[in-house]
């Protein structure tokens, strides 16, 4: 019996991951219990609560590992202020007051905020981390890793390959040259905001036609051996903390967008926009399937496992399964920074304590990592809370949602742990018709308050989704966790259709979720196509949200019209009793 | 107080990373300025520990 704790933070996307004799037993990001979106800090409740979950203490735990090396990152930050001084100044003076008051003393943190021997805590390597919780989370005994993403300690881009002795790292693209950094710049030039709109930026793509390829290859340079150079007189993220792109990129492509302007597709404007969002979009592709041809050279194998913030760009995935060179794709749900807590223990558990890989049960045993609440807890807090509500037989909630759904009702969805990721898998989600054209403005304006461009995602049966939706084989593991975006094939679905004829995918299997594939099934019966519109269940600027709490105050503040907590029903009209 | 002298021995223990990361990367060219910086960091973090000095620390600086 042995416990192995993974954590990350300090920087955004906080989380703790506890592995039980390497199968993760309990995930959480720290955001779900602080409420701050991406939170940055230590995740201590995160931590806190997955000991309480597993019923054991810290002293049960043998190893704590960090997700990456604190000092190495600061040896970059001060080589790459130096080199930049004095445009670096500024920056300079406030990152490093950051750094000496906190980042630097992770450790003493970790001990004491956690209460953990000093010995028992380790560090991992920030790419090593994203590569070990691709790999190690992955089924297959060999496969070529890449990982990629605005920058760890030095490196922004990975090359390993995976195997029976472990990570090999074969090659690797050092700071300031990273896609992820530009793809955040060009996100903030089209008035987003860096490491939260980059989603934005993938759904304005659609609008538009890549017509600036060529000026944005101006900034990422593709090379001839697959790597790739940035032109830093276009970037300022080496060397600003307010700012990430220059005056020049405005010279090359014109104003930037004001943060939060409107975006309408259809002025010359909004089109330029939307073009250089599908420029941008193109140009990632392009650079990560010129890698990833590299790497299959290089392994000789065909599978791809792939980790950083940039593997959360599905549409990106469906170009690697269909212009790359591997004939299957996998990525774990939290692929981004809060993943390197997973990676991290992993990393401890296989690479330090040399325990070998058994491939017969998942590491992963579902998306529902998370906390959990039972109906007694959520009956008892209804009830305290005067809150009318409708106690459903088990068996019944399926059913009696299917049928909110297909008379256009908008549900909330609160149903067993919460998930890992960002994704809302049918644990913490908001549900609708997708049948019905108004249902995407009515979500975007009157429930979750976001712009009205932002697609939704389809979930559907598995087995189903060869009716609909035109799936690359290889592209399996990724649908189920709707990392994948997929041509639509039907008209059927116009509020999860996305702008290009795409949505973004989760195929639901009965064994990872009974409940959630009993409503898709349900749904199914009663309209011929067991889909269903799924989309986080939050406001804009909020994490998803975990405890019925929450998603109480959620739902009063939203325009959903019905909410399951468990089997419990709630109306939004008359919802209070007295 | 155990705890406190604790929490200061692993933050000591920085300077001793610090010496493998310069010997690993052969900046020590960096080393003067880190050694400065992580010292200013333990006497910035121990005067944030006092209550009334440390609202105004994050002004000073």
């Amino acid at each position: 019996m042995s416990w192995v704790l993974g954590l990350s933070g300090l920087y955004h996307d906080s989380a703790a991951v506890l592995l039980h004799d390497g199968r993760v037993v309990a995930a959480a990001s720290e955001e779900r219990f602080s409420r701050v979106k991406h939170d940055a800090g230590l995740p201590v409740q995160a931590t806190r609560w997955c000991l309480a979950h597993a019923g054991i203490t810290m002293a049960d735990v043998t190893h704590v590992t960090w997700y990456e090396k604190p000092l190495r990152k600061f040896e970059r930050m001060l080589v790459s202020q130096v080199a930049n001084f004095p445009r670096s100044a500024s920056a300079f003076r406030r990152g490093t007051f950051n750094w000496l008051t906190e980042k630097l003393w992770v450790k003493a943190a970790i001990v004491k905020e956690l209460g953990v021997a000093p010995a028992r805590v380790l560090f991992s390597d920030h790419h090593q981390s994203h590569a070990a919780s691709a790999f190690y989370a992955s089924p297959y005994a060999e496969a070529a890793v890449l990982t990629v993403d605005g920058v760890g300690e030095w490196a922004t881009t990975s090359l390993y390959r995976g195997g029976p002795g472990g990570l090999e790292l074969l090659g690797e693209v050092l700071f300031p040259d990273s896609i992820g950094l530009v793809y955040s710049a060009f996100t903030a030039y089209l008035g987003f905001q860096v490491n939260d709109g980059e989603y934005k930026v993938m759904g304005m793509a659609a609008y538009g036609e890549p017509r600036f390829v060529d000026e944005v290859r101006k900034v990422l340079r593709p090379r001839e051996d697959g790597a790739f150079d940035v032109d830093l007189s276009y970037v300022s993220y080496h060397w600003s903390a307010d700012q990430s792109y220059t005056r020049r990129l405005e010279e090359l492509l014109g104003p930037a967008r004001f943060p939060g302007s409107g975006f309408d597709p259809t002025t010359a404007e909004g089109k330029r926009y939307a073009d250089i969002a599908a420029s941008v979009q193109r140009v990632t592709e392009d650079a990560l399937v010129a890698i990833a041809n590299v790497l299959h050279a290089r392994t000789g194998l065909d599978t791809l496992c792939l980790a950083g913030g940039v593997a959360l760009n599905s549409v990106a995935n469906r170009a690697l399964l269909t212009r790359g060179p591997f004939a299957r794709l996998f990525v774990q749900p939290a692929a981004g920074d809060a993943g390197g807590a997973m990676g991290a223990a992993l990393w401890t558990w296989h690479e330090v304590m040399g325990n070998p890989r058994t491939l017969d049960t998942p590491v992963l045993p579902g998306p529902g990592l998370g906390q959990a609440w039972d109906d007694a807890t959520i009956g008892a807090l209804l009830t305290d809370l005067r809150v009318k509500h409708e106690v459903l037989a088990p068996d019944t909630v399926a059913v009696r949602a299917a049928a909110d759904i297909v008379e256009g009702r908008v549900l909330g969805w609160v149903q067993g742990r919460f998930e890992w990721g960002p994704r809302a898998l049918g644990h913490r989600s908001i549900l609708a018709d997708p049948r019905r054209a108004d249902m995407k403005d009515r979500i975007n304006a009157r429930i979750k308050y976001r712009e009205l461009f932002r697609p939704f995602a389809p979930s559907v049966c598995a087995g189903a989704e060869g009716r609909y939706f035109d799936v690359p084989p290889g592209g399996e593991q990724l649908a189920e966790w709707m990392l994948l975006v997929a041509p639509v094939t039907t008209d059927d679905f116009p509020a999860t259709t996305h702008a290009d004829g795409t949505a973004r995918l989760h195929v639901v299997h009965a064994a990872a979720n009974p409940l959630y594939h009993a409503l898709l099934t349900e749904v199914g019966r009663l309209t011929g196509h067991p889909v269903v519109l799924n989309t986080s269940f939050n406001l804009k600027g909020e994490p998803i949200v975990s405890s019925p709490v929450q998603a109480l105050a959620t739902f009063f503040r939203s325009g959903l019209d019905v909410l399951y907590l468990g089997a419990h029903r709630v109306e939004q009209t008359g919802s209070y009793d007295g | 107080m155990a705890d406190r002298l604790q929490t200061f021995l692993v933050r000591l223990g920085v300077f001793g990373e610090l010496w493998r990361m310069a010997a690993r990367s052969k900046r020590w060219w960096l080393v003067p300025m880190m050694v400065v910086l992580v010292l200013l960091g333990l006497v910035l973090t121990g005067l944030q520990a006092v209550p009334y000095l440390s609202p105004f620390i994050y002004a000073v600086l």
